[in-house]
């Protein structure tokens, strides 16, 4: 598959282009944020003062970076600076509204975001990309090319610190929220339930099998919603 | 049996020897089910995950943490009569605690174990009931053993749940509850698939959560429980759960899971408490025991069986 290499700043032609299951890459600035970032930004007003304009990918992700004893950055965790992405999920309440305010053309997790998040991009034009290999990991990646900024360090850490790092081709991503209103993993789960009614059947599991009374959230006759 | 006596420096070394291996050396069991998974899996995005995993397992022998995210600690020490601790047996806990801050402070473990409440972070990864050891003591052994493992924040966080059904909800209700669990915890990679799923069934809530966390993260890939039932039901829900097309890292596939594992306890005739874990796609687990003769060996099998 044909792999797309991307600049940031990304334009709402470069999103409005991309199809859930593309992959891309990215080069440029991209800034990190994870609880702090989300809280603050929401609740406080309280922004690191980005352009972001020219700043419009975010990352989920908490960076193992700290300082070294000349006060430059440094890996803390492994022998070069590296990007784990986190789970995405959990910023839902607050993504809508912060693709909007910013103007986020990109926002990158582990997993994916949820339906508010999913209206919010096919509006504004905005995408939301995964992993999917040869990532920046200790093994393989040297997509990170050096930390321009830090914001927040010495009051939050590390981890929820907001960094603008330079990346060079920092991917494959894969898109698995468009701008057209699609969500990649929704599809996979829509199979997978398809598929489960027969697994269920295998095993002998009535169809109309509900747990004892007692029970809270069982109405549906599983433990989940989302 | 002769008194085997272990000075505390020997312990404090082998305590922190097996917490690093935990963290950067992946299981054999394991690499061959990754590597099997990436030779079944057909698409490039399946096979993507998988690859990258196989290249940070190399990373990992040059002393990288296999995965950035090295999760809670958790250990298990399996120990005779006749060891003598320099110090006590409570020193077992003071190894544990120091092992934890050397590995942290050296880089192999991230030091991201912070207050629950006030979210501060000692940087230590060391804090109340922090980390985690269990016991066993078994007359019949001569050897101490202890297994670490690095559970990661994404098989426990959205993998891990329990609940305590009742009798009347049987097989059906356990069987339904895995399943759901999987296709809850898998959506979207959350849990980092394809993983070793444990199952732990009856007891109380603590013994099947116990139960499932050891089902996945102490049993090798490919072993199956003594009681033939239970092994069926293993093979069973493997083959079933690989049918879903989750994917690695949820993004489409024929590998979900790399194994089931099922433990039982015996249950209150009323009751029906079930607890499903995942192991995330890096598992990572390793051993060390010192033996009677004074021999030093590490390796990747732990040895836990208590039935």
């Amino acid at each position: 598959m044909d792999i797309k290499k991307l600049k940031i700043p990304l334009t709402e032609g470069d999103v409005r282009s991309l199809n859930i299951g593309d992959l891309v890459t990215l080069t440029g600035l991209i800034f990190t944020g994870t609880d702090v970032f989300h809280k603050r930004a929401i609740e406080e007003n309280i922004l690191p003062p980005i352009d972001y304009t020219k700043q419009n990918v975010l990352v989920h992700a908490p960076m193992s970076i700290r300082r070294g004893k000349n006060g430059e950055w440094e890996p803390m965790q492994w022998q070069k600076l590296s990007i784990l992405v986190t789970a995405g999920s959990r910023f839902e309440p607050y993504m809508p509204h912060l693709i909007r305010q910013l103007g986020l053309r990109a926002v990158i997790s582990k997993s994916s975001m949820g339906e508010d998040t999913k209206k919010a991009m096919a509006e504004f034009g905005c995408v939301h990309l995964t992993e999917n290999s040869k990532l920046d990991r200790p093994g393989t990646g040297d997509a990170v090319k050096r930390v321009v900024d830090a914001y927040g360090f010495d009051e939050f850490g590390p981890f929820e610190a907001t960094w603008v790092l330079e990346v060079e081709d920092y991917g494959p991503l894969i898109v698995d929220i468009d701008a057209h209103g699609n969500n990649l993993f929704d599809e996979i789960e829509q199979a997978a339930k398809e598929r489960m009614k027969k697994i269920y059947a295998h095993f002998g599991i009535p169809e109309d099998f509900r747990y004892s009374a007692g029970l809270p959230d069982s109405k549906d006759g599983t433990y989940y919603s989302r | 049996m002769t008194e085997l006596r272990i000075e505390k420096d020997t312990l404090d070394e082998m305590m922190y020897q097996v917490t690093v291996r935990a963290a950067c050396i992946i299981p054999r069991d394991v690499r061959r089910a990754i590597e099997e998974a990436e030779r079944l899996e057909e698409t490039e995005v399946a096979k993507g995950p998988l690859r990258s995993w196989l290249d940070d397992f190399k990373a990992g022998e040059r002393g990288n943490s296999i995965c950035p995210d090295t999760g809670y600690q958790i250990y298990w020490v399996k120990l005779g009569e006749s060891i003598k601790i320099e110090g006590g047996m409570s020193s077992l806990y003071d190894a544990a605690r120091q092992a934890v801050a050397r590995a942290t402070e050296k880089g192999y473990l991230r030091p991201h174990l912070l207050h629950p409440i006030t979210r501060k972070n000692p940087g230590t990864n060391l804090g109340y009931y922090t980390p985690t050891l269990h016991i066993q003591f078994d007359p019949a052994i001569g050897y101490i053993e202890i297994i670490s493992v690095c559970k990661g924040g994404g098989g426990e966080g959205p993998g891990s749940y329990q609940r305590n059904l009742y009798e009347g909800d049987g097989k059906s209700g356990v069987i339904k509850f895995v399943l759901d669990s999987f296709l809850h915890s898998s959506y979207s990679g959350k849990s980092c698939p394809p993983g070793i799923v444990g199952v732990g069934i009856g007891g109380t809530a603590e013994t099947s959560t116990r139960l499932a966390l050891e089902a996945a993260a102490l049993r090798p890939v490919g072993h199956r429980h003594p009681d033939p039932d239970i092994a069926d039901l293993e093979e069973d829900l493997l083959v079933q759960l690989n049918t879903l097309g989750i994917g690695p890292m949820g993004l489409g596939g024929k590998t979900s899971v790399l194994d089931v594992h099922i433990e039982y306890a015996l249950s209150h005739f009323a009751l029906l408490s079930v607890a499903y874990n995942t192991f995330c796609a890096v598992v990572r687990r390793a051993t060390v025991r010192l033996e009677p003769s004074g021999r030093i060996e590490y390796s990747d099998v732990a040895n836990w069986d208590y039935r």
